[in-house]
């Protein structure tokens, strides 16, 4: 009886240390430096991919959103950015509405782009420079250029987090994406009186109807 | 920068009204009453109320909706009109006609800012677009090499809002300025002096000056919105309150005028911490295949 009862304090001590250790592991592997030419290949990588796909005239609507949802999921912090869009309300917000918004964000985020996808003509992406700033996250300058038309300068910014390098804010005639949706989510939810249900029942709606603008 | 795309639009300014503006926004707000702050024992409540820094909100709401009517009524139909007729070479000359006319008074800026060198880029700009332009037809300046876009000497715009701000005066409240869009107090004040120190406004009689400066405003409004069509309706559809994001949009273009694109390298200091505070828990199911 002691003896299994000794055994399982071993166990339990080996579960905790272990869980310690790898706590202690993760919370070290945060924001590891990025390293140079590490943001500025991942950045023309993800542009070069989103290029090939949007000039591929054999895919369809439903594939192209396939694939840009990937390469969303594969290049920005998304769950991150999400969790920032919402500001102090993520905080307030049970288990489920956070599971519910953060799917939702994910649908809205494609679902805006994909609308762009058919005006698509011939959009040319070049990587300008990258510099790291003294808390080791990276800012890639890129130029995109219309045919025709004027330049325009996007700026991307990545960190490294939990072992992957992604982009957490995009940033256009320096207006950052990021906080323009924090301040527009701030609004709505103040609007539904702080009720977060009926906050997301608002981005359901709106996805809803931005997805009817594409087909 | 030649391409400020997406704000413009809603930032065009003019001097002569924006007292007259201004006063009507006083008695106005006045008659409808300010936005409610939250009760001081919520401070995040309080801190964000604060952020927004809107304790006109109920008013400018209502401006900016009687903005949009004005513009699907008038602006951008007439935009439409404009983009359709003209042919982009004598839009472009007409943007940089209007530009050259504002250098001027961009050159006065520069030297109240101490930026030496911008003082010399639109010194620069001025001469030689009026003498080769010739008369500001052509932005021969900017070189307009779209090979190589970093030849040349770019448009750069700055006002008295920004001179203002550069020596260290606070925005004030937002303001929605019923036609000339979003503002805050220390733009419309800047508004309302810009019209005196644009050198250019003295080379016309004094009773046809306002007229001028006028003209130039609504030409450069009609050329702006025309550019900014397709991005608007973008924004206008991907957001859920419209006013809110517009708002923002104003706030940080400015905030990005005024630095001269010398912006802090992270422009989230926040955000870092609120992605720290996730350890990795939920995941969303879709994702990862």
């Amino acid at each position: 009886m002691l003896r299994r009862k000794f055994l399982g304090l071993c166990a339990l001590t080996l579960v905790v240390t272990a869980s310690v250790t790898v706590r202690g592991a993760v919370a070290q592997s945060q924001n590891r430096p990025l390293l140079p030419g590490e943001a500025r290949k991942q950045v023309k990588s993800l542009g070069d991919a989103a290029v090939a796909m949007l000039s591929d005239q054999k895919l369809t609507q439903q594939e192209k959103n396939r694939r840009f949802r990937h390469l969303l999921n594969q290049s920005f912090a998304l769950r991150g950015i999400a969790r920032f869009a919402l500001g102090r309300y993520w905080r307030r917000a049970n288990f489920a509405q956070r599971r519910r918004y953060l799917k939702l964000f994910e649908d809205y985020i494609v679902n805006s782009y994909a609308a762009r996808f058919s005006n698509y003509s011939g959009e040319s992406f070049m990587v300008i420079n990258e510099s790291i700033d003294e808390r080791g996250r990276a800012i890639v300058k890129t130029r995109i250029q219309r045919p025709g038309g004027e330049p325009v300068e996007v700026i991307w910014y990545l960190r490294e987090r939990l072992g992957a390098v992604r982009i957490v804010d995009v940033m256009l005639e320096g207006i950052s994406l990021s906080l323009t949706q924090r301040s527009d989510f701030a609004a709505a939810v103040r609007t539904a009186g702080g009720d977060m249900d009926a906050f997301l029942d608002t981005l359901e709606a709106k996805v809803r109807k931005i997805k009817g603008v594409t087909k | 920068m030649r391409n400020k795309l997406a704000v413009r639009e809603h930032f065009v300014t003019v001097r002569s009204s924006a007292k007259l503006a201004l006063a009507g926004v006083i008695t106005l707000a006045a008659l409808t009453g300010c936005a409610t702050p939250p009760p001081a024992s919520d401070k995040e409540a309080m801190a964000a109320f604060k952020e927004d820094n809107d304790p006109l909100e109920p008013l400018n709401r209502y401006f900016f909706e009687f903005n949009r009517g004005i513009d699907h009524l008038l602006l951008r139909p007439v935009s439409e009109f404009y983009r359709g007729a003209l042919p982009k070479g004598l839009r472009n000359s007409v943007r940089s006609v209007v530009n050259n006319l504002e250098t001027p008074g961009i050159f006065v800026h520069d030297i109240l800012q101490g930026e030496v060198e911008r003082a010399s880029d639109s010194f620069g700009r001025f001469t030689t677009n009026t003498f080769f332009g010739p008369a500001g037809l052509n932005d021969v300046a900017a070189g307009d090499n779209p090979k190589d876009p970093d030849a040349g000497i770019p448009f750069h715009g700055e006002d008295s809002g920004q001179t203002l701000a550069v020596w260290g005066a606070d925005p004030g409240p937002y303001l929605m300025l019923p036609i000339y869009g979003p503002s805050n107090v220390r733009d419309t004040l800047g508004m309302a002096v810009n019209f005196y120190i644009n050198p250019i406004n003295y080379i016309v009689p004094t009773e046809h000056r306002s007229g001028f400066a006028l003209a130039r405003t609504v030409i450069k409004g009609i050329d702006t919105r025309s550019r900014t069509i397709e991005t608007f309706d973008e924004i206008e559809r991907g957001s859920i309150d419209f006013y809110a994001t517009v708002r923002s949009l104003y706030r940080q273009y400015r905030a990005s005028e005024i630095a001269n694109g010398r912006g802090p390298m992270n422009p989230l200091p926040e955000m870092s911490e609120e992605l720290e505070e996730d350890k990795g828990v939920e995941r969303v199911s879709s994702i990862r295949k």
